[in-house]
């Protein structure tokens, strides 16, 4: 395959699933995703082991100390934050120093601009690639190929998913959503390479026909794990090494880089690559995290003659303000998808709509793309609290989705209806004498619809509701609804607690 | 395709590739607000940030043997060891090449006291040494058989390999050949990654080198059904050679 057309042509025709028409609604989604029975299996098992060997190799590495790592590298993002404009200013300094060219781009379209011009300028046609989340939300590959850049994802799993025309389902393993035979069948079909099912072979094909790529390549590029100000350095994490063929090799190297992606010195990368690799894929690190500070030197044999990089805001700034600012700290490592209840289940099926997705995605896609773009969003979360308990930046993730659900009303996204119906239960809370009228009402009428179920015994002589009628059977569909007890919780707290108060003797 | 990200800027000058830096910083600036920092930037341009806590984040110490903590985590991450003394590592390079049937190779080897020795025992095996030097996009290491380095450093912690930039090291010895043998003297071998950013605080290193890459293992992948694969861009096998000073056990 020579031509640059095969790789963005492909591309089905219809909606591009991470850029879906707006407002986004996730239902078809969901319900597309929770009937792939074969995906929801193969997701759910990669997701639950990620998060299970991530919890054993925490537990090993840092026991007792997991917990004050956790919070080391909190803090050192917020202050990173809390100055952000400082340790901005210090970075450029020193990148300029070491001769990086830096860019400023305040959106999706100026880093791709710049981009191209960068191309352009320099007579660049043929590009490497490797994983980079923000070009991801720059769509940036599309945007050169428009120029006549051909364009190569050099992430096997990228790769894959560009041959098919597809999209990443999870920040750290891209293809989570695909098998093996869907990597073969794209192999035939657009490397012309013989049909295996063997992974083995399957990964040897495209080591081959990426290396050609590599050494045709003149324009590589990367995003970026963390930028130190102290030295001006790009530190890019990979475990592939494809990276590395992605900034070693190519006369021009760029890099794109979150504005968030700041850290004040190179110490404190002793907390971060010690957490990033053990959280994302329960390695102790990745096999190669490459440090970058400036294009070739004098003396030196190899490397680029040009580096650039383009610091982008892209909506940051305004998640920047301080009752979200947070977020911001989030490194991409996933184990908050792996961890989620919600992710597990539909995560494979591109069900977020958007280029994060599982629990650090509904908090901050709506502030990229407004809230009444994603109004599901908030609402894909059962507050379990999976998701703040491994963040190794402790990111109160549940904390964030509660906010935008009162935003949600507060700015009046949600139906007239809704509100009226949260205002109504509002009210209801409120007043003692109204809640118990209800709330005997409903006991009576949901045990005369308890049908099946014996007596447990004691407190618990609840039954089971196997259909409820109309609009509220949905929750039926799939289990049982217990009914309330016969006696209620007020007075079961009113004999029990007094036994408790009782003296002792 | 058409870009559907609206552009939420209106009020800062625009180019047509992007803004300037101070353009750039005002919008950072305006994002903070003056009120809710502790220190204003004007007066008082140094926040300090936290410090490192060693008692947290330290994982090695010297009072460990670091190079028999070095070889089994390097071996865990899937690295070979081969532990030699000094007076015989040159032996037992050559014996290495001709195990792993090695013909032609990449050479980037200064920092090591025995580098001569080591070069002239490769040279004796009959091996190839191809120059690398100038060749664009590293082209000289993609058809040699293996890619032999010393290294800047290793940790101890997680079997990590240092490998830097410059006139006598390339940045694609380590990479691009199928099989990479890095060669560590017992002495590179630091404790924990804190050892090392500590050593780069020095005057010395207040210019780091252009490239720097830690190696933790050969290059892996595992995107196809979670199956773990190696050798995936780059080596397949890595091969490291530690001179122990005696005693060996």
């Amino acid at each position: 395959m020579t031509s640059t057309q095969t790789h963005s042509g492909e591309r089905k025709p219809g909606e591009h699933p991470l850029n879906p028409k707006l407002p986004f609604d996730i239902k078809p989604r969901i319900k597309a995703a929770v009937a792939d029975t074969h995906l929801r299996q193969s997701v759910k098992t990669a997701t639950e082991s990620k998060d299970r060997n991530r919890a054993d190799a925490f537990r090993e590495t840092f026991g007792p100390r997991y917990d004050q790592m956790r919070d080391l590298a909190g803090r050192i993002k917020q202050h990173t934050l809390d100055h952000l404009d400082v340790y901005l200013e210090r970075f450029v300094d020193q990148a300029t120093e070491a001769g990086v060219q830096v860019h400023y781009a305040a959106d999706a379209e100026q880093a791709n601009a710049i981009c191209t011009a960068i191309a352009r300028d320099n007579g660049c046609t043929r590009c490497v690639k490797s994983k980079s989340m923000v070009t991801e939300e720059t769509r940036l590959v599309p945007a050169l190929e428009a120029i006549g850049v051909e364009t190569i994802e050099t992430d096997l799993g990228e790769f894959i998913l560009q041959l098919d025309g597809d999209a990443p389902s999870h920040i750290v393993t891209p293809m989570i959503h695909k098998d093996r035979r869907s990597v073969a069948r794209a192999f035939q079909r657009e490397l012309g390479a013989p049909y295996t099912e063997d992974p083995e072979q399957l990964t040897m094909i495209a080591r081959e026909y990426l290396r050609q790529k590599y050494r045709q390549a003149d324009l590589g590029i990367s995003g970026a794990n963390f930028l130190i100000a102290q030295t001006g350095t790009i530190v890019i994490c990979t475990n592939e090494g494809n990276a590395g063929f992605t900034v070693h090799g190519p006369r021009i190297h760029i890099a794109l880089a979150g504005i968030e992606k700041i850290i004040p010195k190179r110490s404190h990368l002793s907390v971060f690559l010690k957490l990033l690799a053990r959280s994302s894929t329960s390695q102790p690190l990745t096999v190669y995290t490459t440090f970058i500070t400036g294009p070739r030197r004098e003396g030196e044999h190899d490397g680029p003659e040009q580096v650039h990089l383009i610091l982008v805001d892209n909506g940051r700034t305004e998640i920047l303000a301080r009752s979200t600012r947070e977020l911001l700290r989030c490194i991409r490592c996933g184990a908050c998808l792996n961890t989620c209840p919600v992710f597990c289940t539909v995560g494979g099926g591109h069900a977020y709509g958007a280029i994060y997705s599982g629990p650090i995605g509904s908090a901050i896609t709506p502030l990229f793309k407004g809230l009444e773009n994603y109004p599901d969003l908030p609402h894909v979360c059962s507050l379990c609290g999976a998701c703040a308990a491994v963040c190794p930046v402790k990111i109160d993730l549940p904390r964030h989705l509660i906010r935008l659900r009162r935003e949600m009303v507060t700015d009046r996204i949600t139906s007239r209806r809704d509100r009226l119906g949260y205002r109504a239960w509002a009210t209801l809370l409120k007043r003692l004498p109204l809640y118990l009228v209800i709330t005997t009402i409903q006991r009576y009428l949901f045990r005369a619809l308890g049908k099946t179920g014996a007596k447990r015994g004691g407190f618990n002589d609840r039954r089971w509701i196997a259909n409820l009628p109309g609009k509220v059977g949905g929750w039926t569909r799939e289990r049982d609804l217990p009914t309330p007890t016969s006696s209620g919780f007020r007075t079961w707290w009113k004999t029990h607690h007094k036994k408790r108060m009782q003296p002792r003797r | 395709m058409t870009h559907d990200v609206p552009s939420r800027d209106s009020h800062n000058p625009i180019t047509s590739t992007g803004i300037d830096r101070a353009a750039f910083m005002e919008r950072v600036r305006n994002a903070l607000g003056p009120a809710e920092r502790d220190t204003d930037p004007h007066t008082h341009p140094h926040p300090k940030p936290p410090n490192v806590d060693e008692t947290i984040a330290r994982l090695a110490g010297l009072e460990q043997n670091l190079a028999d903590l070095f070889a089994g985590k390097a071996q865990e991450v899937g690295m070979t060891v081969h532990r030699a003394h000094a007076d015989e590592a040159a032996s037992r390079l050559a014996s290495l090449l001709v195990e792993l049937e090695i013909r032609s190779v990449t050479l980037c080897l200064s920092k090591t006291e025995s580098a001569a020795a080591l070069t002239q025992a490769v040279r004796d095996t009959g091996c190839d040494i191809v120059d690398w030097r100038d060749s664009p996009n590293l082209d000289a290491h993609y058809d040699v058989d293996a890619g032999i380095t010393d290294v800047d450093a290793a940790l101890a912690e997680s079997g990590t390999l240092i490998v830097s930039s410059d006139p006598h090291h390339s940045r694609g010895a380590f990479l691009v050949p199928p099989i990479h043998i890095a060669i560590v003297a017992a002495a590179d071998i630091l404790p924990d990654m804190i050892d090392y950013f500590s050593e780069r605080e020095a005057p010395a290193h207040h210019t780091p080198p252009t490239a720097t890459v830690f190696i933790t293992g050969p290059s892996k992948t595992a995107d196809i059904e979670g199956i773990l694969i190696t050798g995936v861009h780059g080596p397949k096998q890595v091969h490291i050679l530690l001179i122990d000073t005696p005693p060996l056990p």
